[in-house]
Parts: structure tokens; sequence; C-alpha cells
């Protein structure tokens, strides 16, 4: 199990030191601008279709709004997702072509919380299959499948493959009280899972605190290596809302009264290596930092083809 | 080699006779190294004291006045006759410190005349005088401000070497290797200065009797304490204090010193934290430093030191559901035998042990959670000094390390579930080494220094080499070494060569070969030198750094040696260099040798030095150019050459020190760097409805130039009274220049909102700082 977040709190913790005789200013780098790349965010899991967004990198600093980006959404690619013997040809569709009616599925799908935003603030757009609407598209994911995704767009071709491995549900989820008695309203999620042989599962969580959509934990991906085969219990924290303002005191917490859905997905080692190295790099800054790069797994690109072997079970906070 | 020695010991082994003896200060009885031993007949013959104060040099009969000097004591001349082979103890008096009168002409050409090359001996003393931030007196931040030698950081103890890591400089504290030579991440050195005696710098021209690392020894020599007298002396500073007591134990024979220093950074800034989000966090460092020696006889003594340091860092959540220890530091304790077979033979025989720990100790309500991880040596070492004739220095001895490293190394529990690394194990290693060396003069005008040294490496059981399929994920096999069972070794045959070719008497050529090899590695993923950076031996997967050095000087000075100057060039080629492969994120469930890439590198550069070590006005001005520059095919650079954190291309150094009168001293320094290569961001993209970062080059981007002046002034007390006491004033920094110490970006707004606003700020720490310290002796 991964245990970088001690690491990052003892350095966070230098860091905070230093910080109190330092000084920060702006600057403005000399850089030359880069060529803009191809970032793709590309999902299947079972029983439903891949869902692949296509951005491109923002080569600049200062001040960026998405809706007024030229090209920000990479339009008109070629997009192909075979499964080894079937392939399907994805299309094209943006939020101000949708009907209103299929925003809350797309919403849940981009973690973008419709109640406190009040609606989508970018015209997103995302390719999926051609059947989408009908509810029952054909192709869509399914356990022990290896998924390759190709795209096309002008003269570049990115290329990338993913494996479904088999959801692993957790015996059980419970609950625990804050570890303080003054914070009795707060309480954390606690998993109980037998970890299968072999050993080399990885695995990627997250949760949905009653209506918002489900988000990933700051430090959401595990391995086995510690404790493969073994029966245990663990805490995790609570899916983070990004555009929500951090709090030290509630960070990781859910209330009395929460209905809680945890996903567990069972996730294939490049899939963990992207998110494990994403998010080590944001979680880390400073002068005891080094540039951790995403590990992706598109070639020719940025970003994560990844399939998610995902199980979900439901607790209610009483 | 051996052939020639002897056919030499032969022609000179005619009516000639030895003068040996020890060289101490006449106050305190401690031991001078180096200090000088010369005869003036048709040339001058000469040789100085090891780092025992022994000297030996065989001479014809006939009578000699004979002089011994030390820079900063008065010189002393005897007449000795010599039909006999003779021991003189001789004990020097101190002079006014870097008095001209006190030095005298003939051999304060030292740098012109010896083979050493890149070499450069510190006297504390002089040390003392140049300002220091927080006041906080450093050896490792004056050797900085030497030409070749970059620090690694603002403020920071770390330093880099011609381009070489700092891991590839042989840190020895009485012999003892120290792993860590930080405090508080780096600011301040474990090297507490009133304990020093001598420090000793070697960057290029590494004699055999080194081994182990590939840039750079800093040797430094602990006092022996005052066997005259007691005495205490010590200092109050800004964050820290110090005390040393030392004297006899028995007059003449024995003697002792103890030096302790503890901070008090938490006193000071506890109440302020409170409230803050910093509440909770505490921070504290203390070292001690102890030292004994008996003196048998003339032919026999002995020395017991050793020392303890720790950094404390600890934090507890103001509603106590976190609370987090984190405990580092180093601990050395080094046994001695010096014995003298003859006047011939000096022998040192050691026996030392060292080890860093560093470890994170944390609750968290029913989670605890220990981390680990450190290294610890045995180290076993005998060395002999053979003078057979005035032409000849030999030196050879042999030495063995047992090496007990433990990466990482983590257990815990959550409720009455346990979980531990203990399928990583420790890793153990044998490490020995055989040298043999000898300096002598070929013609009057040439003289060189030849060596060699022989070195083996085995990493041992008991190990278990997890071995992994194809796909490096899973695990298919585990090889199990039982106890001393050996998984690698290496050997390695490591010639050392200078010359030295006298010009004319003012001036000098020299150049150097040195081929080191270095065992040990450190691997750091930060861009500052920290106490989590780990120490892992070589092994199956992991192959010695191997380094070759060539370098070429040209020394003249001028004005009766009042100014030395230097030019030196050196090209340095560097094989296996280790870095954390790109996508690499702390992992206790692996190896950490799996997590490693391997490369190339280079260094060359120019360094051009200009001193004046005499007069009431003295310093010295240094220039480095140089380019450093690394290789490696699996990191995103691939075959491309990219610079290192290390890379310095302008790199200068002013200091200055002027004597106002007998109570003031003052002194000033300046420093100019090329910024720090760094990696920054260079675009962004959204994943998972948040801003990512998307890095340029490998250190591609250079931070703005690096240069700060500092100022001190040292009053001293009137001179004649029972006790000595002086102030210490200094500003760091004076023009609070905002040097840049990271670089980092920060965005408001998000993909949520539909916009973004990207800016990239710079953390520069130390602004002007003003410190007062007062220091006393009695």
């Amino acid at each position: 199990m991964k245990q970088s977040n001690l690491y990052i709190s003892f350095l966070s913790g230098a860091a905070m030191l230093l910080m109190l005789s330092a000084c920060t200013t702006d600057i403005t780098l000399d850089i030359p601008a880069p060529e803009p790349k191809i970032v793709v965010e590309g999902t299947i899991e079972p029983g439903l279709p891949p869902i692949i967004s296509l951005t491109s990198t923002i080569p600049f600093y200062g001040e960026v709004n998405f809706n007024e980006l030229d090209n920000f959404y990479v339009h008109d690619a070629q997009v192909t997702v075979s499964d080894g013997v079937n392939t399907v040809e994805l299309v094209e569709y943006c939020l101000n072509d949708l009907p209103e009616e299929l925003l809350p599925l797309v919403a849940e799908f981009l973690g973008v919380d419709l109640d406190t935003t009040g609606g989508f603030a970018v015209n997103i757009c995302l390719y999926t299959v051609p059947d989408i609407f009908t509810g029952f598209p054909e192709f869509v994911g399914e356990a022990g499948k290896t998924y390759t995704l190709n795209i096309t767009y002008e003269d570049q071709v990115l290329t990338s493959s993913t494996t479904m491995f088999p959801p692993v549900k957790p015996d059980s989820i419970y609950w625990e009280p804050h570890g303080n008695p003054e914070n009795d309203s707060l309480v954390r999620l606690y998993i109980a899972l037998t970890e299968p042989e072999p050993q080399g599962n990885f695995y990627r969580y997250f949760t949905r605190q009653n209506s918002e959509p489900f988000y990933s934990g700051y430090s959401s991906v595990f391995d086995d290596n510690l404790i493969n085969g073994q029966s245990f219990k663990f805490t995790v924290d609570r899916g983070f809302n990004p555009s929500e303002e951090f709090n030290q005191d509630t960070y990781g917490y859910f209330w009395k009264g929460d209905t809680i859905i945890l996903k567990w997905c069972s996730i294939d080692f490049p899939t963990y290596d992207f998110w494990r190295t994403l998010e080590f790099d944001s979680g880390t800054d400073g002068p005891f930092a080094s540039a951790t790069i995403a590990q992706t797994n598109i070639n020719g690109g940025l970003g994560i083809w990844c399939a998610y072997g995902a199980a979900y079970d439901t607790l209610i906070v009483e | 080699m051996f052939w020639m020695l002897t056919c030499s010991i032969l022609v000179f082994a005619q009516s000639k006779y030895t003068l040996s003896g020890y060289i101490k200060d006449g106050s305190s009885g401690e031991d001078l190294i180096g200090a000088n031993v010369y005869v003036k007949t048709d040339q001058v013959i000469g040789t100085a004291t090891n780092v025992y104060g022994f000297f030996s040099m065989t001479l014809p009969a006939g009578t000699y006045n004979v002089t011994f000097s030390y820079i900063g004591y008065e010189d002393q001349i005897k007449t000795i006759d010599l039909t006999s082979d003779q021991r003189v103890n001789v004990s020097l008096k101190q002079g006014e410190v870097l008095e001209e009168v006190v030095i005298k002409e003939e051999r304060n050409d030292a740098n012109i005349q010896s083979t050493d090359m890149g070499t450069i001996e510190l006297n504390i003393e002089q040390i003392k005088t140049i300002p220091v931030l927080f006041g906080e007196v450093d050896i490792l931040k004056t050797i900085q401000l030497l030409p070749g030698v970059g620090g690694a950081g603002e403020g920071n103890t770390g330093f880099y070497v011609r381009g070489g890591g700092p891991d590839q400089n042989l840190i020895l504290l009485d012999e003892a290797v120290v792993y860590n030579t930080g405090h508080l991440f780096g600011f301040f050195s474990v090297f507490n200065s009133d304990a020093i005696k001598n420090v000793t710098l070697i960057k290029g021209g590494m004699p055999a009797q080194y081994g182990g690392r590939l840039s750079s020894v800093v040797d430094v020599q602990m006092k022996e304490g005052n066997n005259q007298q007691y005495h205490a002396e010590g200092g109050i500073g800004l964050i820290a204090s110090r005390l040393t007591i030392q004297g006899p134990i028995v007059k003449d024979k024995s003697s002792f010193i103890v030096s302790g220093r503890r901070t008090y950074i938490d006193a000071i800034v506890t109440p302020f934290l409170k409230g803050t989000e910093f509440e909770g966090n505490g921070y504290y460092f203390y070292d001690l430093n102890t030292k004994v020696n008996y003196k048998f006889d003339d032919k026999n003594r002995i020395f017991l030191s050793g020392y303890f340091g720790q950094d404390v860092f600890n934090y507890v959540a103001p509603d106590n559901t976190l609370n987090i220890s984190v405990p580092w530091g180093n601990a050395t304790a080094t046994a001695r035998w010096n014995h003298l077979f003859s006047d011939q033979l000096f022998m040192n025989v050691s026996a030392i042990y060292n080890s860093f720990d560093f470890s994170v100790k944390s609750e968290f309500q029913d989670f605890n959670f220990n981390l680990f991880s450190g290294v610890k040596d045995w180290n076993g070492k005998v060395d002999f000094d053979y003078y057979p004739g005035a032409n000849h220095a030999i030196k050879f001895g042999a030495n063995y390390i047992f090496h007990t490293f433990t990466p990482y190394s983590a257990e815990g529990n959550f409720d009455d579930v346990e979980f531990g690394t203990d399928t990583l194990n420790n890793k153990l290693a044998h490490e020995a080494g055989i040298y043999i060396q000898d300096e002598f003069d070929v013609t009057k005008r040439l003289k060189i220094n030849v060596g060699l040294r022989g070195s083996y490496f085995a990493q041992v059981g008991p190990y278990n080499d997890i071995i992994y399929g194809e796909d490096n994920i899973t695990i298919i096999d585990t090889v199990q070494y039982g106890n001393g069972e050996k998984i690698a070794d290496y050997t390695a045959l490591e010639p050392r060569f200078n010359a030295r070719f006298i010009v004319d008497p003012q001036s000098s050529i020299k150049a150097g070969i040195t081929f080191t090899n270095q065992f040990i590695h450190l691997v750091s993923s930060s861009t500052s030198t920290l106490p989590t950076d780990l120490w892992i031996p070589s092994s199956a997967k992991v192959k010695p750094q191997i380094g070759v050095q060539y370098s070429i000087g040209y020394f003249r000075n001028f004005f009766d040696n009042k100014y030395e100057t230097s030019v030196e060039v050196y090209y340095k080629d560097l094989k296996n260099q280790i870095e954390y492969a790109d996508g690499y994120v702390p992992d206790l469930g692996t190896d950490i040798e799996d997590n490693f890439v391997f490369g190339r590198g280079r260094s060359y550069g120019a360094e051009f030095f200009i001193k004046k070590a005499k007069g009431k006005f003295n310093g010295w001005i240094g220039y480095t150019l140089s380019k450093t520059e690394r290789q490696f095919d699996n990191l995103s650079t691939g075959t491309a050459w990219f610079p290192t954190k290390y890379d310095r291309i302008h790199d200068l150094e002013v200091v200055a020190v002027y004597q106002l009168s007998d109570r003031w001293d003052l002194s000033s320094t300046f420093v100019y760097a090329t910024g720090q290569a760094t990696t920054i961001v260079e675009s962004f993209y959204v994943i998972g409805g948040q801003l990512q970062t998307d890095y340029g080059p490998r250190n591609g981007y250079r931070m703005p130039a690096y240069h700060r002046c500092d100022v001190s002034a040292t009053l001293k007390n009137k001179p004649g009274k029972k006790y000595e006491s002086s102030w210490n004033f200094s500003i760091y920094n004076v023009y609070s220049r905002k040097n840049p110490y990271f670089i980092y970006t920060t965005w408001e707004g998000d993909f949520a909102v539909g916009a973004v606003d990207v800016q990239a700020k710079q953390v520069s720490i130390f602004p002007i700082i003003p410190s007062v310290t007062w220091n006393f002796k009695f």
C-alpha cells in the first residue's frame, strides 16, 4: 500500500518552517511557447460505452478562459476503440448541442456538480459511441478484455490500450467517528477488503456523497505489494471536489446522515502509474520536490485511457 | 614502483640520519597539522607534519639550522648536529594571526612547491572571521567560497565539487565518514567550529590514501583538547549556543575536550505559531563532540573521539489526532592508536563506527506507522607513513568497512493488523581498500606523487532478491541469499598521479590524473540536499560510479609570496551516475533499486584564484567557468546531454578580511553564481476536471543568477585580560537580494468555473538578516 502521504507530510512540514522566513514574488518565465499537445481522457467500465475527451495543452501562463480558448477541444478527430474483435468509431458531441435531460449524465462523467455550479461553465465536447442515446449501446466494457484506442487528427496519430480487470468488491464498508469527540458530526469511511492473489493488482477508488458526482481522493490509487492476499481494513479519504475550497479540518471526512457510495475499481498498471504520478506531482511542490512527470499511456500525446473494473457499495451513515 | 622505491632507498642509505618528532602548539599542546620543517643548504629540503603532528626527514650527517614553521605561529630555528638519529619535539608559539613578521620568506610558497592540486587547508581561526548566516560559523559554507565548489542552494551546507554530486564528497570527521552533513534541512553543518582544529579540502588529485568517493575529500580533524590548562569557551548566538570545555587529564600526557551545541529555534518560534496553520510544529537540533587522548610514551598514543548529533522535527495536531515525530542524525566514534616503529616509520590504526539514521514515527488515531532509513558502518583501518629519505614520503595502508544500508524500512499497524516491509531487507556490503603512494623528487624541478589504490566491494546476504516477470510488475520468484553469501562484487584499480614542475622560483606547473571508484550512492528526488535522500550500495543492478579527472594548473606567486595565484583547468568523466526514473514516486512496496536509471556525466572548467594570505588586509578572489552535464538513455531526455542541478557556468567569490585594530576585525564576502538549472512547467492541461502541469525539458530553465554580499565586524576585548570575549556583528545578504530558492506554478479558478489564471512564483528565503553572537573563552 502506498505510504507517500507521510513522506509528503514531513516535507510539507519542512517547507512550512521555511515559509516562515520566505518571501514569494510573481515572476515571468522567459520561455519560448511549446507546441500544443493532444490530451486524452478516456474511460470504459463494465456495461458502459467508451467515453473520450480530447483537449489540447495550454502552452502559456496567464489568464485562460476555456470557452474563448481557440482549439481547446480537439474537434473532428477520427477516434476508434477496439476490443480485438469489434471496433467502434466514436462520434463527437458537444454540450451546447445536447438535449437538457442528458446533462446530468454528462455531469456525472465529468465530475461536475450541477447543483453547486448551476450548469456547465464550459462547452464540453466528448467522443462516444453513436448509439449512446438509445440507452442500450452495443459496444460496452467487459472485464477481461483489452481495449485499444486509435486517434487520428490532422497529421497526428495517437494510440493506447488498456485492460479491464475483474472488479473486486470490498467485504464491507463502514464508518468510524472522528478521533476527537468534539467533532462528533464527522465520520471516516473504512473498507474491509480481501485482497485476491496473485500479487500485481491495482486499485483506484471514488466516493460519492449524497447527490454529488463521484470524486477520487487526493491519493486515489493503491497497489497490493504489502497487502497481497490478505484480509485487512483501512480508511480512505472522502473524494474531493476540485472546486471545493480546501478545509483541513473536514478534509477526508464524511458527515453523519450522508449516503456514501464507494466505487472501488480494479485497474491495470499503466492506469495506476498514471494516477499515482499525476497525484504525486500535484501533491508536492517546493524546494524538496522534483518534477514528477505523469506517466501517460498515450503514445503520441498526454493523458490516460483507462478501463475501470468498477464495483459499487453503499453506506448510510446514521 | 616497488623496485624503484627499493633502489632509491639503497642509494640513500649511507651516512644519513633521521630527524623526527612532533610539532605542537606551545600553549595548548595541540598537534599542528601540515607544519613545515626545512633546512636550507644549496637547495631547500623540507617536509611537513602529518595529521598527528609527526614529521621525519633523513639527511646526510652534518650540522643544520632547521626551521619549524606554521602559518600564524612564530618560526623556531634550531641548530641540530645530526650525527645520529634524533628526536626533536617542538612547541610553536602562536603569533599575531596572519601578521607579516611571523611569516618567513622561503617556505611560504608551499602552493608552488608541493604536488598538491586543488588542495586547500583552512585554519579554523581563519574561518571564524568570515561572515555567515545567523552568525553560526560553518566550515562547509566557507568551503563554498572556494573556486570549483558550488553551493547546493541558499544557505545550504551541501556542496558540489567540480560538477560532482553531494554524495561524491568524502566528508571525514576524525576519519569517520559523515553521511549527512546538514542540520535543519542543510542550513547548518554538523560541524561545531569550536571543536574543530583543521579542515582540508581536496577537489582534485585525490591522494591514494583516500578512496570510495569521486569528487572531493573534506578531512576534518577535531581538537585534541588542551593538555596544559583548563579552558572553557563558548558562544551565545541568535539561534544556537555553544559550550566547549577542555583541559589536561594528566599534564603533557593526556587531555580531553567536550563540546556541545543546541538550537533554541523551537523556543523562539513556537509562541508565534499559536493560532496559525503552523501551530503544533516544533524543531530543534543539537550536537556533541568529545575526544580524549593519552600519550603512553614517545612511541605510543591513543585517541578516542566521538560525535553525536540529532535533528528533531515534530508535529502534534492541535486536536491531538495526529502526532508525527521525525528525528534524524549522525553518530561517529573513532579509536586510534599511533605507533612509531622507528624514526622513519609511523603507523596509525583506527577502529571507526559511524551511522546515519532517519526515522518517521506517526500516530493517527488507531493507525501507527514507523519509517526508518539509514546507514551504519564498522570500519578498520591501518595507515603507515614511511620516510626513507629526504626525497621520499611514502604512505601505504589498508582499510575494511562493513556497511549496513537500510534504504527503507517501514512497519505499522492498524488496530490489530500489522504490516511491514520485512520482504525488503537491509543491504549489507563489504568494502576494502589497499594503497601505496610515494612523493619524490625526480629532478630538482620535477616532483611526482604517484599512487595506486586497489578497491573491492561486495554486496552480501542475507538478502531476498525479488525477480519480476516480463511485465515488471508481478513477482515471479524470490532468490534467497544466506548469511554472508555474495550477491555481487566489484574490484577496481585506481591509479593516482600528480606532478609538479618548477618553472622558476615563483612559479610551477602541475598536472594530475585521478581514477576513482565509488561503491555507494546517494539518491535524491529533491532539488535540495535532505535527510530523506537515501544511501544505497552498489549491487547486482546498481553498478559502481567511476570517475576520471584530468587536471593541469599554473601556480605563480608575486611580491615575495604575498600574492598567490593559480589557474587550474579540469575535465572529469563520470560513469554509472544515478537518477530516479521520470515517473518516480516514493513507494515502500518496491525495492528502491527498481526505480533507478543510470547514465553518464561530464564536467569541465577553469578555475582562477588569487589570494593574499598576509597582512592586515587579506582574502581571496576565486572565479570558475565550468559546465556540468549528464546523459541518461532511459530518461525522457534520451541521448541528449542536459545540465545538472550542480551546473554553475559562472561562479565568483570574493573574500576580504581587514584587521582594523587590535580589537576590531572587519570582513566581507561577495558571491555570484549562474542560476540553478531546473525543470519548469511549460504548459497546462485538464484531466479529471483539474488543471495539470506539463513540464519542459529536464533542467531546461535557468533561475535568475544568485548573488549576495555579507559583512561582519568582530570586537574583541582589550588584550591582556584573563578571559577573551568578543562580539560578532554580521549582516547576511546586505542588499537583501531576493535570490531564487525555488520556482513553482500556481493558479486561481478551475475548469468547472470556466477560467483559470496561471502564475509562476519565485520563493526567496533569506532576506537581509542581521545577527549578533557573543563568544567567550577563559
